[in-house]
């Protein structure tokens, strides 16, 4: 028997029906996307809906098949489609109950067909294959044998151990996918995001451009965006069949989304933030901490608290506690080395009271001139909190911060896009240089990555492949954006 | 000096725009654009040495590349067992001991619940109707069987994380493969696939399979084969 020709007569007989499965699965998500967005967000163009339309169906289903899986109830394509349609449906009812009615179009007329043409364009290129990957041991594994195991088993078990306290689980469930609804493997629906995350990073520098003439505006938009598509650490990032690229592209959207309601009338609009959030939150197993500290960063914009607290950390904080309490109160976990701990689990459970506390009790009603400068107050806690760690444990701290900066100017595939970076900021201070909401989430990013690597056993390594060197490409997206708008303010 | 480079060319661009000022628009966005060729040329020429990257046209997280490297049998495994039924050993052997304990005779006996508990569990999940028969219990495949089947790949790191479809508690597959597999004995464990009939493994097919474990050298390596291979080579 030979594997050459055994191999692709397997692959013969699954590729097409695969391919639709997988095509179909995305368009689901994408229609039922779309169909929240226009509820939440009826005022909103047509382009900015069908953008965040993916996004939002993929985030609503990792958080329904997370709290299906906390809940313990069994876990299937029945009950994981129920629990999907059930959360759209709730939002939607929440959305209408406590804000405003708008009148809602779904169907756009003309520019539908056209959109939806253009979609199933999107769709196909996604899920054909041409898109080269990378596929590693954590793809093999976390992501594809676990959440094989996790659809054979209808839900979690104490046996899962290290993967139940290393692995975003957010993510694992994304990736039952395929064992749900009868395909192999998730590629399609990553580049599926990343084309959404592209969509958006375009559609986000044409809008912050009103006052340039439109060709100007066009070309600034899209070479922009060039820019991050050719640069390496994005490419390294989409390629990479991981949960660093999910956890990118809804800090992106998190982030974008925080700005652009800052700005308007927001409505149940903050409920879609909310769902961004709140998926952020369940990707990666630390999610928890960036999502607390993503709120914390938004609630420098012009937010009311009870939406800062209630809309956007709540349901975080749900979702984080369910979990401690699924993994480590009804099951006994014996892996040999754990990144999630009991020990940081009630870190976190405090560190999110805490902020709830804040965001009820104090925001806008004492201490108001440290409020004032609240993004100053944030830096510099961060830059504590690694000063702590810093004198913990100076050897180890200085060994991550070595290995970070190899990786970063070497090593760690990120080519000349730091440097590319520094110029685009170089050229654009001047008098008119705000320091923006971008610049702060890429900032304190960059220093809660830093907090994150030292909370792991171990610490950072030199290569690409290193965690804690994917953990800082996750920043890229965020940091072009925010070296991009700067620059093309001064056009 | 690929970053002093761009450094030169962004301090040209910052006296070129403070002496062309009416063009100020059009040089950012020509530098812009070559800002993108230039990052382009340098990931297309250091992308290839950083990862490795593979076309996905089948459809399948089995990578072509995975054949000649001889890794992951575990992402194909799935789509040859699915839906058949495979008969495996009936020798699972329960033991129960403390991982704290360093006086557990854990490293000599958990051959037999490894292989034997993970294998079969394995298998179900991957979607095969599993049959434990203690007639197969000592069968053994004879050696110029042996080389007879095809190799499907080194499946340590398979056999590592099996600890999630057990029932034993402990993480077990992840200690005794780190202790034992890696840094004790440091042999391989490979899958091995042998069948009369050349369509016995495609997907789709609810044929029967047999599937054996056998310490050969030092490891038990896992023997999949359909069942006419197995009644006239090996059960006779």
């Amino acid at each position: 028997m030979n594997p050459d020709q055994l191999l692709p007569s397997i692959a013969g007989a699954v590729a097409m029906p695969y391919f639709f499965s997988q095509a179909a699965v995305i368009l689901c998500l994408l229609l039922y996307g779309y169909v929240i967005v226009s509820m939440l967000c009826a005022r909103w163009d047509l382009l900015q809906k069908i953008l965040l339309a993916f996004p939002a169906g993929l985030g609503l289903f990792a958080v329904s098949s997370y709290l299906v899986t906390v809940t313990g109830i069994p876990y299937n394509a029945f009950s994981a489609v129920c629990a999907w349609l059930v959360l759209g449906i709730i939002l939607i009812g929440v959305s209408r109950l406590f804000f405003a009615r708008p009148a809602i179009r779904l169907w756009p007329g003309g520019q539908g067909i056209v959109a939806l043409v253009l979609i199933c364009a999107f769709i196909a290129l996604a899920c054909s294959g041409l898109i080269s990957v990378t596929v590693s041991n954590d793809t093999v594994y976390n992501y594809s044998f676990y959440p094989r195991a996790i659809v054979y088993f209808g839900g979690l078990r104490s046996n899962f151990d290290i993967f139940l306290t290393d692995v975003g689980q957010g993510c694992a469930l994304i990736n039952t996918l395929p064992f749900l609804f009868g395909f192999n493997e998730t590629f399609g629906i990553q580049h599926m995001l990343t084309f959404s995350l592209l969509g958006l990073f375009c559609y986000s520098l044409y809008s912050e451009t009103k006052e340039k003439p439109g060709k100007v505006r066009i070309a600034a938009a899209l070479l922009g965006t060039l820019l991050l598509v050719c640069t390496m650490p994005f490419l390294l990032l989409s390629k990479w069949v991981l949960a660093n690229l999910y956890f990118a592209a809804y800090m992106f959207f998190g982030a974008y989304l925080a700005c652009d309601l800052s700005r308007r009338e927001r409505g149940a609009g903050i409920m879609l933030l909310s769902l961004v959030i709140a998926t952020l939150s369940i990707l990666r197993i630390e999610g928890g901490v960036y999502a607390a500290l993503l709120t914390l960063l938004i609630s420098t914009l012009e937010y009311k608290n009870t939406e800062l607290a209630f809309g956007l950390l709540l349901p975080v904080f749900i979702l984080q506690v369910s979990y401690f309490v699924r993994i480590f109160c009804t099951m006994v976990i014996t892996a040999p080395y754990r990144f999630m701990t009991e020990t940081k689990a009630v870190l976190l459970t405090a560190v999110l009271i805490a902020e709830l506390c804040y965001l009820l009790f104090i925001r806008g009603k004492f201490a108001l001139r440290v409020q004032k400068h609240l993004d100053r107050w944030i830096v510099l806690a961060l830059f504590a909190v690694n000063v702590l760690l810093c004198l913990r444990d100076p050897h180890a701290y200085v060994e991550n911060c070595r290995a970070l900066f190899t990786n970063v100017l070497y090593t760690g595939g990120w080519s000349i896009f730091p440097v590319a970076v520094a110029v685009l900021y170089a050229l654009s201070v001047n008098r008119k240089f705000r320091f923006s909401f971008w610049d702060l989430s890429a900032l304190t990013y960059l220093l809660y990555a830093l907090v994150v690597c030292f909370m792991r056993e171990g610490g950072l390594r030199e290569g690409v492949g290193d965690s804690g060197n994917r953990v800082l490409l996750q920043v890229v997206p965020l940091l072009c954006y925010a070296a991009l708008s700067h620059f093309e303010e001064n056009l | 000096m690929k970053h002093i480079l761009m450094i030169v060319a962004g301090i040209a661009v910052y006296f070129l725009i403070r002496l062309k000022k009416a063009y100020r628009t059009q040089i950012l966005l020509t530098f812009l654009g070559l800002l993108a060729c230039v990052s382009l040329v340098f990931t297309c020429v250091n992308i290839g040495g950083t990862v490795t990257l593979t076309g996905s046209k089948n459809q399948l997280i089995h990578q072509p590349s995975f054949v000649r490297d001889g890794i992951y049998p575990d992402t194909i495994l799935p789509l040859m067992v699915q839906g058949k039924t495979v008969y495996t050993k009936d020798d699972i052997k329960q033991y129960e001991y403390d991982m704290n304990d360093p006086s557990a005779p854990w490293e000599d006996r958990l051959w037999d619940v490894h292989y034997g508990h993970n294998s079969r569990n394995l298998l179900a999940v991957m979607g095969a109707k599993t049959v434990a028969d203690a007639g197969l219990n000592d069968c053994r495949i004879p050696d110029e069987m042996r080389e007879r089947f095809t190799d499907l790949g080194y499946a340590n790191d398979m056999y590592r994380f099996s600890f999630a479809v057990n029932d034993i508690p402990y993480e077990y597959g992840n200690f005794f493969h780190y202790y034992t597999i890696y840094t004790v004995d440091g042999n391989p464990v490979h899958v091995y696939l042998a069948a009369k009939d050349a369509d016995a493994f495609l997907p789709g097919k609810e044929n029967e399979l047999v599937a054996l474990w056998q310490r050969d050298r030092y490891c038990e390596d896992l023997y999949l084969m359909d069942r006419e291979t197995f009644d006239e080579e090996v059960g006779r």
